[in-house]
């Protein structure tokens, strides 16, 4: 979800070359230092070191698929950014959109490229229980999580007791909801339990998304070679002492000014985390149109799990505000999720599609709009072409790479099972 | 007595003040000038990309009091990008005319417009402002 670089060029881009130190010093301080994590009150255990151990064993299970084939880091690879490297991702099929990268994943305001999920923790059901991404299903997860000791032991530390499913009249080996192509016995399976029983279920999977949750928002990286250089600016080093080269200090300017990429890539996370019509065109023909906000928008609003369902942790926050207020009319057909730029250098390919293998062709297209697509009439007309030179692209990409930065806590991008044989942490200690 | 008390009441109502505008703010006319329709933000200075909160009072501009059954919808949108909010804000009627708009929040810089819609009976009016956020 982080991975396109979306470089907005807009209306009205008068050149702004060398922006005056005081107006350089104003834009800088909106876009660094970056702020501490937000708590998620939706999600009691979202800082609790043993949900994360939990949550960081359940990543690297591919118990979670029922013929062991897919785990979360399937797809999401440490050594890659976690991300897949590919366009588009391949689960049981070739899915329709890229795969996000982890990285800074719980300061996002919405996930998946639609924003159909509003937190860390209620966004799992979707690729656990996607017939054609990792194929599980609920009831398995539950039997997963009650029959092996390790895992049961640290889930009742965090929940609980866990649901007793030994009556497999009740509690099927596997079930989950529909709807879904043709007739799927897991759904019938699904739909034969009792409310009360299912509910029991909803709370189990609610409860390790909040687990995975914790574990992810471990995934924060560290300030960049452009946080430097900013602390340094606006502490009133002017030079800025070198942390920046000079292709990507005159990047910055025109990030800040002739390419106004800060209308949507704004803040210190370079994203608004709201949705735009990006024009790109699709990857292939064979690709169906995207229908990106105008769904996500309905699905997160109806979903169970959002933040004003009956598994928050907060009802009535500002999180479920946020989801209870949410419009969705035909002008967002087609809006895709502005994605943050920290670490876009690691995140190739770029798009909601995968459709541009590097920066520099990221940065081309935002610059000429060539082969610019509209899926509609009255939609956003923000996008007008930047119509920067040769040198600028390259500038601009300069600046680009400087928003890379390792995590903060390497430790925790390693597979438990590799260092523990097959153990959670929480067992040893 | 009873005529008096009458005559004091009569006299009391008679004298009544216009209603007035309870709180500082800006102040605009609907297109046809039926309604005035003063409004404050909360915070003052709107915030970029973060939800605030629109304190908004329609009286008639006739003078007399807000009826009960007046209605208001607050929306935004920028003309320049052609796209609104991506919400749509909670309207809590405070009595009097007055209106608090819950959860607005604008996502991006730049011109805004915003709407206030105040209906009474079939008609629907509109007072427009602009708002420039940078």
């Amino acid at each position: 979800m982080i991975v396109a670089a979306v470089i907005f060029s807009i209306v009205c881009a008068a050149p702004q070359d060398g922006l005056s130190p005081e107006r350089l010093a104003r834009k800088l301080s909106r876009l660094s230092p970056r702020a501490e994590l937000a708590p998620d009150p939706t999600n009691a255990v979202a800082d609790d070191e043993r949900a994360a151990r939990l949550g960081r064993a359940l990543f690297f299970d591919s118990r979670l698929s029922p013929d062991g084939k897919f785990s979360c880091a399937t797809c999401h690879d440490p050594e890659r950014a976690f991300t897949d490297g590919r366009s588009l991702a391949e689960g049981r099929e070739t899915l329709t959109r890229h795969v996000p990268t982890l990285l800074d994943v719980g300061r996002r305001r919405w996930l998946f490229w639609d924003g159909r999920a509003d937190s860390l923790w209620s966004q799992l059901r979707h690729p656990l229980e996607n017939p054609i991404e990792m194929d599980g299903d609920r009831l398995a997860l539950a039997h997963l999580i009650t029959s092996d000791k390790t895992l049961r032991t640290s889930y009742e530390r965090l929940f609980g007791p866990s649901p007793d499913l030994s009556d497999s009249a009740r509690f099927p080996a596997h079930a989950r909801p529909g709807p879904e192509k043709g007739e799927d016995p897991r759904q019938r399976a699904w739909e034969g339990m009792t409310p009360e029983d299912r509910t029991s279920i909803d709370t189990l999977l609610a409860n390790v998304g909040k687990s995975l949750a914790a574990f992810q928002r471990k995934l924060a990286t560290k300030d960049s070679a452009f946080d430097e250089f900013a602390r340094a600016y606006l502490g009133g080093d002017r030079s800025g002492d070198g942390r920046l080269t000079e292709e990507a200090r005159r990047g910055l300017e025109l990030f800040l000014g002739k390419g106004q990429c800060t209308l949507c890539h704004m803040g210190p996370e370079l994203t608004d985390e709201e949705f735009h019509h990006i024009a790109v065109p699709p990857l292939n023909d064979d690709l169906p149109l995207d229908a990106g906000r105008y769904l996500g928008a309905t699905l997160v609003r109806e979903d169970p799990f959002n933040a004003g369902g009956a598994h928050s942790d907060e009802r009535d926050g500002e999180a479920a505000d946020f989801v209870s207020l949410l419009t969705s009319d035909a002008d967002q057909f087609g809006e895709i999720r502005t994605p943050s730029l920290r670490n876009v250098a690691r995140t190739a390919p770029y798009m909601h599609q995968g459709q541009f293998a590097t920066l520099e062709e990221v940065v081309r297209f935002y610059s000429t709009l060539e082969g610019a697509q509209r899926t509609g009439h009255h939609q956003e007309l923000t996008l007008k072409p930047a119509e920067f030179t040769a040198a600028e692209e390259e500038d601009l990409v300069a600046f680009l790479r400087s928003l890379s930065a390792p995590l903060a806590e390497p430790s925790w991008s390693v597979d438990p099972h590799a260092e523990t044989s097959g153990e959670v942490e929480e067992r040893s200690r | 007595m009873r005529s008096f008390l009458l005559c004091m009441v009569a006299f009391a109502a008679c004298a009544a003040p216009p209603p007035r505008f309870s709180f500082e703010g800006d102040e605009l006319p609907t297109n046809d000038a039926a309604w005035n329709v003063r409004w404050r933000t909360e915070p003052a200075e709107i915030p970029l990309n973060a939800p605030f909160q629109i304190e908004v009072q329609v009286l008639p501009a006739d003078g007399s009091h807000p009826p009960e059954s007046l209605s208001l919808e607050v929306d935004a949108a920028m003309p320049q990008h052609r796209h609104g909010m991506n919400r749509l804000p909670r309207m809590v009627p405070l009595g009097d005319g007055r209106f608090r708009a819950e959860g607005m929040l604008f996502h991006m810089e730049g011109q805004w417009e915003l709407y206030f819609d105040v209906t009474e009976g079939d008609l629907t009016e509109r007072g427009q402002t602009e708002v420039f956020l940078e």
